[in-house]
C-alpha cells in the first residue's frame, strides 16, 4: 500500500478510437487524469461521452476494433500502454480490478459463486484450490454476504442482483488490488440495494485502501463517492476538480447545465432547465468546442477553435472559452 | 392540487387485486400456484392530477399501471375508468373504453414497429376508433385528415411535420419517447399511465421530456398515472406519490408530507437511500438492509416487518390497514405516528 | 429427478404409440399387400384364393382393426417374421443395428472430436484467415453430396491407391485391423459430411457466448485467452450445441441411407431400404419403431446434459 495523495494512476493525453472500414474514428479524445491512492475519482457523464470506454482501456479491455490511438496510462509510474498481453493478465484482477454494470450477466452462469471468487487468487497469488475456496468465503463474508459457506457453493442465478453485485466486488477485491475500476455499478439496482452497495464500498475503500475510479452519471452517487471529478462530454474531460469545485462552484457551461437539469429530491423547481439538443456522436462532433452548439454562452471562438483546460485554482480546471477569462 | 374533492374522478379503484398463476419447483415436481403481484388496492385518481407510484422493482407498480391501463383483467375487486365500470368486461366491451386510457412505456425503441413510419404509428389508432368523436372529427377522419392531426401532434411534442415520413431508427431514444407520446396522445385520452418513461433517457434528455409531459398535461387536460423507481424524478413532477411494496400501497400522500414527513418506514428508508446533489463522501448509514421477500412467500402480518426495525408483535401478526394521518396522506403502518423527519437528512447534508 | 423421468418416459411411450400407428398406416398405404406379392409369385393363384387369403388374414379389415390386431401380437413379443430374410425380424435387426452404431458411432465422436476444438479456434479469431478457412471447409462439408464423395474415395483409396477395400464388412472374428480397413472409407464420409455442420454450430454458439458480460468480467480477472475460450465459454457454449448433437443421435442407429448403400455397409440405412423395396412390411415397420424410439431416447439425452450443463436447469424441482 502506498501512501495516501500519492499518485496511482496517471493518464495523460489518451485517446481511444474505431477502425470500421479502414477509417478511424476517435471517440476519447486527449484526456487526462490523475487517480491518487485511497481516493475516488469519479468519471461523469451521459451516454456517448467516452466514460466506459476509458474505464475499458485501462485494463486494456477494449472492445473489438477499439483501439489506444495515442497517449499514456501510467500505474505507479509504469507505463501500460504498449505492454504485452501477458503483462497485462497479471496486472487484470491483481493490481486493477473493474466491477460492471449489470451484475446479471456479469457472472458466469456455470459455476459456483466460490469457485469465481477464487479464480483471481488461483491465477495471481499461486493459492490451491482449496485455499483460494477458503479465502473467496472470507472475501464473501467481507462483503456483506449473509451465510457465506453456503452461498459459495451457490450459481449466480439463486442470488438477487445486490447480491451478484456483493460478488462481483468480492471477486474485484479478492487479489487486494491498489485500484477498483467501478463502471456504473449501481445503476442496474433498486435504490435501497444502490443505498447498499454504496455504503460498501465505502467500507471497503478503508480496510483495504483501494483506490477508485467510478464512472457514473449520476451527480447524485457521484457526490456520496467522489473525492475528485472529472465532467466528459462528447469525448474529452471539459471539467475537473475536487467534488466541492464541481458540485458547488461547476464553472463549465455544460457542468451546470447538467447538475441544473438534474431533478433533486431537495429542491423544488417548476420547470428544469433543459439542454436543448443532444450529446453529438463522434461522427457528428462539430468543430471548435463540442458543446458549443447547445451552449448559451456560445460566442463565434466557441464554434472554430476547440478551448484547452484552463487552470483555475490549484485544484480546479475547465476547457471552456468563456471561463477564466472572464 | 388542492381542489382535488371537488375535481372528477378518472380512477376508481376498490380491493384491486392481481393474480398469476406461475410453476413453482417443488419435491413432486412443478406445482402451480398463484401469486399475487398485487393486492388489495384502493385508489383514487382526480382529473388533472399526476400521481406517481413508487416502488422497488417487484413491488408490482407496473402491474398495478397495466390493470389501470385496462391491458390486465383484475382477478378480482372493482375499478371504474372515467366513470364507467370495467369490472368482468369482456375484450370486445373494453374496446370503447380504451380510446380513454393510453400508455407510454419505459423503452422507446422497442414500443415502436421499426418497419411502420410515424405517420402510420400515429394514424393507425384513428384508423382503429374510426367512430370516434363528434360529427366533426368523423368527417376529419380521412387520410387528410388524420394527417393534419399527426402533424399538429408532432409539433406539440417538439417534432417537425417532415418527420412523420421517417422511420422510427432515424431518431435519437429522447425523439422516439416523444413519439410514442405523440402516439398515446392520438385519440385524446383523459388519462394516460406512464411506466417509467425515462428511465432509459441521459439526464439532459430526461428533462426535457418531463418538461414536456408537464406542457402537455396543461394543453390537453391530462391526469398522469407516473410508474418510476426514481424519487428526484418523482418529486419533480407529481402532485400526489403512492409508495408499493410487495404489491400494496403502503403509504399515499401529497407530495409536500410525503417527502417532509413519511410516516411509513419503507418510505422512510427510501428516502434516505436517494443520494442527493452535495459533496458528502460518506456513508449514507442506517439503510435497509437485505432483499425485499418473494411474492411466492410473502411475509405474514405486515410484508415489511422482516426488514423493519421497528417492528414488534403485532406487525409480526396483523396486516396493518390504512391508518389516516391528515386528509391528504395515510399510511399502512401499525406505528405510524413514528415520524422521522427526511428533511432534515437533506438539511444537514447541506451544511 | 424420478419424477421427471417417469413423465419424460411416458410421454415418450405416448408418442411411441402415435408414431406406430402412423407408420403402420403410412406402410398400409403402400400400394400392394403380401397376397398381391403371392399373387405375383404365384401365377397358378386365382382371385377368389386371393379374397380368401385376405379374409384369413385379417387383412380385409379397416386399418385401425389391423393395427389393433399387430399391436396386440408386438406387445406380446412377437413382432413377425422378415418375409425377405426368412428369419424373425428382431434376429435381422440387431447385427444391422450393431453395424450402424459401429459406423455411426464411430463417425459421430470423431466429427463432434474435432468440430468442437475447430468451431472454438475459428470463433477465438472471427474474420481471421483461420475463420475463413474453417467456413470454407464447413461449407465445402455441407455442400458436397455424400454419394459424390463415397464414389471419389473409393476411387482414390481403393481403385487407384488400393489402401482400403470398396465396400463389405470384415467377416465375424476378423483380427481388429482388418476389421478397421472396412469402416474407414464409410466412416471418413460420414464425418467429412457432418463435420461442417457441426463446426459450424460449435462456432457460431461460441461467438455468443464470447459476447457476453461475464467473458469480459473473466478477461478483466487476468484470465488469458485460452482459459476465457477453453474454461469461461466452452460449457455455456455447448448447452445449445448439444441439442443439435442430441438430435442427431437418433441418425446413429437408423443409419446413412446413401453411405451404407454405396459401401454395401450392412446397416439399418440399408436394411430400411431394402424392406421398403422389397415389400418386406413386418420388418420395414420396425425398423422404422426403432429409429423413432432411438431418437426420442436422444430427446432425452439432451434434457439430462442440458442439467448437467445448465445449473440454472433443475429438472424436477430440487430446487427453487
Amino acid at each position: 500500500m502506498s501512501d495516501k495523495n500519492l499518485p496511482v494512476l496517471e493518464v495523460e493525453n489518451l485517446s481511444i478510437g474505431f477502425e470500421s472500414d479502414n477509417q478511424l474514428v476517435s471517440v476519447v479524445e486527449d484526456i487526462s487524469f490523475t487517480l491518487n491512492s485511497g481516493e475516488t475519482l469519479a468519471l461523469v457523464g451521459e451516454s456517448g461521452c467516452g466514460k466506459s470506454l476509458t474505464a475499458l482501456a485501462m485494463l486494456q479491455l477494449l472492445p473489438a476494433f477499439g483501439k489506444i490511438l495515442s497517449g499514456s496510462i501510467k500505474l505507479h509510474g509504469k507505463e501500460l500502454v504498449g505492454m504485452s498481453d501477458r503483462s497485462m493478465q497479471a496486472i487484470r484482477g491483481n493490481n486493477i480490478s473493474m466491477i460492471f454494470q449489470e451484475p446479471m450477466s456479469a457472472l458466469n452462469p456455470v459455476f459456483t459463486i466460490g469457485q469465481q471468487v477464487a479464480e483471481p487468487l488461483i491465477l495471481h497469488k499461486n493459492m490451491s484450490k482449496a485455499a483460494a475456496f477458503k479465502r473467496a468465503i472470507e472475501m464473501l463474508e467481507a462483503v456483506g454476504i449473509p451465510d457465506p459457506i453456503s452461498r459459495a457453493n451457490n450459481y449466480p442465478h439463486q442470488l438477487s442482483g445486490g447480491m451478484r453485485q456483493r460478488v462481483m466486488i468480492a471477486i474485484a477485491l479478492a487479489c487486494e488490488p491498489d485500484i477498483l475500476i467501478a463502471d456504473e455499478p449501481t445503476t442496474a439496482l433498486d435504490v435501497t440495494i444502490q443505498a447498499q452497495i454504496l455504503d460498501l464500498m465505502h467500507d471497503l475503500q478503508e480496510k483495504f485502501g483501494t483506490s477508485i475510479l467510478f464512472i457514473s452519471h449520476d451527480f447524485g452517487v457521484v457526490s456520496r463517492m467522489a473525492d475528485e471529478i472529472a465532467v466528459m462530454y462528447a469525448g474529452r474531460v471539459i471539467e475537473e476538480g475536487s467534488a466541492q469545485d464541481i458540485l458547488v462552484e461547476p464553472q463549465h457551461p455544460y457542468t451546470t447545465a447538467l447538475l441544473n437539469t438534474t431533478p433533486r429530491i431537495d429542491v423544488s423547481v417548476d420547470r428544469l432547465p433543459a439542454i436543448p439538443g443532444r450529446v453529438p456522436t463522434p461522427a457528428e462532433r462539430p468543430e471548435g468546442c463540442f458543446f458549443a452548439p447547445r451552449c448559451k454562452l456560445a460566442s463565434s471562438l466557441c464554434s472554430t477553435e476547440q478551448p484547452l483546460p484552463t487552470k483555475l485554482s490549484r485544484s480546479h480546471s475547465a476547457a471552456c472559452h468563456e471561463v477564466g477569462n472572464g | 392540487m388542492d381542489n382535488n374533492h371537488l375535481s372528477k374522478t378518472i380512477v376508481e379503484a376498490k380491493n384491486l387485486t392481481k393474480t398469476f398463476a406461475i410453476k413453482v419447483a417443488t419435491e413432486k415436481g412443478w406445482e402451480k400456484k398463484a401469486v399475487a403481484a398485487v393486492t388489495d388496492v384502493n385508489l383514487t385518481i382526480h382529473a388533472g392530477e399526476t400521481l406517481a407510484l413508487v416502488g422497488e422493482s417487484g413491488c408490482g407498480k407496473t402491474t398495478l399501471g397495466r390493470m389501470l391501463a385496462l391491458f390486465y383483467q383484475p382477478s378480482s375487486g372493482q375499478l371504474s375508468i372515467h366513470g364507467n365500470s370495467v369490472t368482468g368486461l369482456k375484450n370486445r366491451q373494453l374496446k370503447p373504453l380504451r380510446q380513454h386510457v393510453q400508455m407510454i412505456f419505459q423503452d422507446p425503441m422497442s414500443s415502436l414497429n421499426p418497419r411502420h413510419t410515424v405517420e402510420g404509428i400515429l394514424t393507425e389508432p384513428m384508423k382503429i376508433f374510426p367512430e370516434l368523436g363528434g360529427a366533426e372529427a368523423k368527417r376529419q377522419n380521412t387520410p387528410a385528415g388524420r394527417f393534419e392531426k399527426a402533424a399538429k401532434l408532432m409539433d406539440a411534442v417538439g417534432l417537425s411535420k417532415a418527420d412523420l415520413a421517417k422511420y422510427p431508427h432515424e431518431f435519437s431514444g429522447g425523439q422516439r419517447q416523444r413519439i410514442t407520446i405523440a402516439r398515446a396522445l392520438v385519440l385524446n385520452p383523459a388519462f394516460i399511465v406512464a411506466d417509467e418513461p425515462v428511465s432509459a433517457l441521459d439526464v439532459s434528455v430526461q428533462s426535457q421530456i418531463l418538461n414536456l409531459m408537464k406542457d402537455l398535461r396543461e394543453e390537453f387536460n391530462l391526469t398522469y398515472l407516473f410508474i418510476s423507481h426514481d424519487l428526484a424524478v418523482v418529486h419533480h413532477l407529481a402532485d400526489r406519490i403512492a409508495v408499493m411494496y410487495l404489491g400494496r400501497i403502503v403509504e399515499i400522500a401529497d407530495r409536500n408530507s410525503l417527502f417532509a414527513d413519511a410516516r411509513h418506514p419503507y418510505t422512510q428508508s427510501l428516502l434516505r437511500s436517494v443520494p442527493t446533489v452535495t459533496p458528502n463522501k460518506s456513508k449514507i448509514g442506517q439503510i435497509l438492509q437485505g432483499d425485499p421477500p418473494s411474492p411466492i412467500n410473502p411475509p405474514n402480518g405486515c410484508a415489511f416487518h422482516p426488514r423493519c426495525d421497528r417492528a414488534t408483535d403485532i406487525c409480526r401478526e396483523q396486516l396493518p390497514d390504512m391508518q389516516k394521518v391528515s386528509d391528504t396522506h395515510f399510511a399502512a403502518c401499525h406505528h405510524h405516528e413514528h415520524r422521522v423527519n427526511t428533511d432534515s437528512l437533506h438539511t444537514m447534508a447541506d451544511t | 429427478m424420478r419424477w421427471f423421468l417417469f413423465t419424460r418416459v411416458t410421454q415418450s411411450l405416448i408418442v411411441l404409440m402415435i408414431m406406430s400407428f402412423v407408420i403402420y398406416a403410412l406402410i398400409g398405404l403402400m400400394p400392394g399387400d403380401p397376397i398381391d406379392l403371392m399373387i405375383s409369385a404365384n401365377p397358378n393363384m386365382t382371385a377368389a384364393d386371393a379374397v380368401a387369403l385376405r379374409e384369413l388374414f385379417g387383412l380385409d379389415l379397416p386399418i385401425y382393426k389391423r393395427y389393433l390386431n399387430w399391436l396386440g401380437t408386438a406387445l406380446g413379443g412377437d413382432l413377425g417374421y422378415s418375409r425377405l430374410f426368412g428369419q424373425p425380424v428382431l434376429d435381422v435387426l440387431f447385427p444391422a443395428m450393431k453395424n450402424t452404431v459401429v459406423l455411426m458411432g464411430t463417425a459421430f465422436i470423431l466429427s463432434v472430436c474435432i468440430a468442437i476444438p475447430v468451431g472454438t479456434f475459428a470463433a477465438s479469431k472471427p474474420r481471421s484467415p483461420i475463420d475463413y478457412g474453417v467456413n470454407l471447409f464447413a461449407f465445402a462439408g455441407i455442400s458436397i453430396p455424400s454419394f459424390w464423395l463415397a464414389l471419389m474415395l473409393i476411387i482414390i483409396f481403393s481403385v487407384f491407391l488400393g489402401w482400403f477395400p470398396a465396400g463389405g464388412i470384415a467377416t465375424e472374428g476378423a483380427p481388429f485391423l482388418e476389421q478397421i480397413k472396412y469402416m474407414v472409407l464409410p466412416v471418413a464420409t460420414i464425418t467429412i459430411v457432418s463435420i461442417g455442420g457441426h463446426s459450424r454450430y460449435v462456432r457460431s454458439s461460441m461467438l455468443e457466448v464470447l459476447r457476453q458480460d461475464y467473458i469480459r468480467t473473466a478477461r478483466a480477472k487476468g484470465a488469458d485467452n485460452n482459459r476465457v475460450i477453453w474454461k469461461h465459454a466452452l460449457r455455456n457454449a455447448m448447452i445449445p450445441v448439444v441439442t443439435i448433437l442430441a438430435l442427431d443421435f437418433g441418425f446413429l442407429f437408423s443409419g446413412a441411407l446413401i453411405t451404407e448403400t454405396i459401401y454395401s455397409w450392412p446397416g439399418m440405412g440399408k436394411l430400411i431400404f431394402d424392406s421398403v423395396m422389397g415389400n418386406d412390411f413386418n420388418l420395414a415397420l420396425v425398423a422404422l419403431l426403432f429409429a423413432t424410439a432411438l431418437t426420442l431416447t436422444g430427446n432425452l439425452l439432451a434434457d439430462i446434459c442440458y442439467a448437467w450443463l445448465d445449473p440454472r436447469i433443475v429438472i424436477g424441482g430440487d430446487s427453487t
